[in-house]
């Protein structure tokens, strides 16, 4: 069953069209990675499902009704964790998580309980009755999580969560996030940082300026762009023939010359290419300073569709 | 969901000292320098009773009508002189040591010595003919008419006819009108508790409005429940302003205590939707509108003299339209009407104006916050 249904959905801000004709399935209990560069519109696509953006055509249903900004039996479900920190520097952890929850949930008993598991789920124990002035960047983005997931929600929005947190803090907050996907939560996860992605998401949808450029699983994209493994190699003796000769190696996808002595080999699989590299610079004589392989990452998937780096 | 949303904003609202200091610390200080600044201008033109002596011979015992005068002239709070009877030595003693103005010696005549000349020495002066004249009016009567004094003589001369009546509950004391001032710019003060209030609330001015706005809370209740903390502490505070100008600075406000609420109560609100509407208006920082805030407020409360009460007086009778607009003076004037009046036409005039001014600004705020969906976030 698709939580989340958007069709071609397109949103301008004047001349610049941020969204354009996007379309988005979000299947039940799955993490959803939305991952772009900044600016892609990752945030916009998700404010304009949310019914906060105005937009200029398309149709949004979540739980197979019309989303709207009155659809408060849908909004009962659905929990927000925005990309800046969203809770008053006036209450303690605990009111503000308390808060927030008390917007979905009015028996007192119950909203304790939930409060509790949420602070617990962060990993925010030992600072509840602390005020958010005296957290650190990491705790912080902690309680805006805390704050967003508190009432249960059966779908989550997480817009770049882990944005400049400490490595501790990035892992309770990705293991949290695993938990409440377990529980049952279906997780929408917008990010620019690959290695979370790939960490976590089932399904990957890859935006750039407001296209919906790819969507699969990890592997499926690597599949989909035929990326093997990539094979840096640096060779001081190294001229055109050279490279011309590299290119013609089984499986080679392209070569990349990275400067006058690197090249970066791509090939389409992962089948004995370094052995077929190494053999050549022993036939030819070349003067190999270093050489290393490694497995396609989902940047070289976005390298290869867009032509640009994700955190260009 | 009222009493949730309602008791998270008083505690939220309450622990910020900025806006706590502001509305309530400032307006406290600024009224103690005020009466500090004015006590001292009161005691310099306060009327001090006049030191004089006058000499206790026979001549002045035997006066019974003169006697008489300076008795009446030197007792209760309003006295003119303050007189010591003594000798003519001492008289001189005392006249000598600067410890009275002069004094007052009578023989044949009634005679003045004073060592030289001044403020008090002329109404000394001015007195005694005044008693002289009189005195020589009354003896010129009854050499006409001997039946003069039985027919009611010294009655009608010590009955003056005072043709100006005086409607007045008070003494006019214009500095007041700087204490008036100060509570409207209390009320419009309560624009910061508005601007806080609607920051947090619009999706497009603060993540907590994003949460608030994605809730399955209906935006102008949520509104409506925060704006209501915001009016009762801003409201409590404007009566502890208030109760400390008059309790404890002793200000004059006038017994209509029903009217000076309602007019704070009234005030309050306007304030608190005014700083809505500005705050939702522009998307400017938190601290712009804050200080676009203060910047208005004390521009109003200049105009409505709280720097200079002439400016007050100038923009009344040269710009009538800027002084029904303004909401610092409406609530002034509707104060010094209610205090020097005995209508209340010019004080329910001044609401009037302050409610419409109120009325207009909701109507706004109100097409403002209602939108469901933002252009941009």
């Amino acid at each position: 069953m698709n939580v989340i249904e958007v069709k071609n959905l397109t949103k301008k801000y004047g001349n610049l069209v941020a969204l354009d004709n996007f379309n988005l399935e979000v299947k039940e209990g799955e993490i959803l990675g939305l991952l772009g560069p900044n600016g892609s519109g990752k945030t916009t696509a998700i404010n304009c499902m949310l019914s906060l953006l105005e937009f200029n055509n398309g149709e949004i249903t979540i739980f197979g009704k019309k989303m709207s900004p009155d659809a408060y039996e849908i909004k009962k479900d659905i929990g927000i964790v925005p990309q800046n920190i969203a809770v008053f520097n006036e209450l303690t952890v605990y009111e503000n998580i308390d808060y927030f929850c008390g917007l979905y949930v009015m028996n007192k008993e119950k909203r304790k309980k939930l409060v509790d598991e949420a602070i617990q789920l962060v990993g925010l124990q030992e600072f509840k009755n602390f005020f958010p002035k005296k957290l650190s960047g990491g705790l912080l983005r902690r309680l805006n999580i805390a704050c967003g997931i508190a009432h249960k929600p059966k779908l989550i929005f997480l817009d770049e969560p882990t944005v400049a947190v400490d490595p501790q803090s990035r892992n309770n907050i990705l293991e949290g996030i695993k938990t409440l996907n377990k529980q049952g939560a279906t997780i929408i996860y917008t990010t620019h940082y690959m290695e979370e992605v790939e960490q976590l998401c089932n399904r990957i949808v890859i935006i750039d300026k407001g296209h919906i450029i790819a969507v699969g699983t990890k592997e499926q994209l690597k599949k989909m762009m035929e990326l093997g493994e990539k094979i840096t190699i640096e060779i001081t003796n190294l001229t055109k023939k050279h490279i011309e000769n590299l290119s013609q190696l089984p499986n080679i996808k392209n070569i990349r010359v990275i400067d006058e002595d690197t090249l970066s080999i791509h090939f389409t699989n992962n089948d004995h290419n370094l052995l077929n590299v190494l053999d050549y610079v022993k036939d030819n004589n070349l003067n190999c300073i270093r050489v290393y392989s490694e497995l396609p990452t989902l940047n070289d998937v976005f390298l290869e569709i867009t032509g640009k780096e994700l955190r260009d | 969901m009222f009493k949730h949303i309602f008791a998270t904003r008083l505690k939220c609202l309450l622990r910020e000292k900025s806006l706590v200091f502001w509305t309530l610390i400032f307006p406290l200080v600024l009224g103690t320098f005020f009466n500090l600044a004015f006590s001292n201008l009161a005691s310099a033109e306060k009327f001090e009773p006049i030191k004089i002596a006058v000499i206790d011979n026979k001549e002045f015992r035997e006066d019974e009508n003169f006697k008489k005068v300076l008795s009446d002239l030197s007792k209760d709070d309003d006295k003119i002189f303050d007189i010591t009877y003594t000798d003519e030595k001492e008289a001189e003693e005392l006249l000598t040591d600067s410890k009275i103005v002069g004094y007052i010696y009578k023989d044949e005549e009634i005679n003045l010595v004073i060592n030289k000349n001044g403020f008090s020495q002329t109404i000394i002066k001015s007195f005694l003919d005044q008693y002289l004249q009189i005195s020589s009016t009354i003896s010129s009567i009854i050499k006409i008419d001997s039946s003069a004094i039985k027919k009611g003589l010294l009655e009608e001369i010590n009955n003056h006819q005072n043709y100006i009546q005086d409607i007045s509950k008070e003494n006019i004391d214009d500095t007041v009108v700087y204490f008036y001032t100060l509570i409207g710019m209390v009320c419009m003060y309560a624009g910061f508790w508005g601007i806080k209030t609607v920051n947090e609330l619009e999706a497009n001015l603060s993540g907590q409005g994003i949460r608030l706005c994605l809730s399955p809370v209906h935006k102008l209740k949520a509104f409506l429940y925060s704006l209501l903390a915001a009016f009762l502490i801003n409201f409590i505070e404007i009566l502890i302003v208030l109760g400390y100008l008059v309790y404890g600075l002793k200000i004059a406000f006038g017994n209509q205590i029903n009217y000076i609420i309602l007019l704070c109560f009234i005030g309050s609100f306007t304030g608190i939707i005014f700083g809505a509407m500005i705050s939702a208006i522009t998307t400017k920082s938190e601290n712009f509108k804050t200080g676009l805030m203060i910047a208005i407020s004390m521009f109003l409360s200049f105009l409505s003299g709280m720097m200079n009460i002439n400016v007050k007086y100038f923009i009344t009778n040269k710009v009538p339209f800027l002084a029904n607009i303004n909401p610092v003076n409406l609530i002034t004037d509707a104060l010094y009407s209610l205090y020097y009046y005995n209508t209340y036409t010019r004080f329910f005039i001044n609401l009037g104006y302050l409610t419409i001014f109120a009325i207009v600004c909701t109507v706004i705020t109100y097409f403002l916050i209602r939108r469901r969906k933002y252009a941009s976030i």
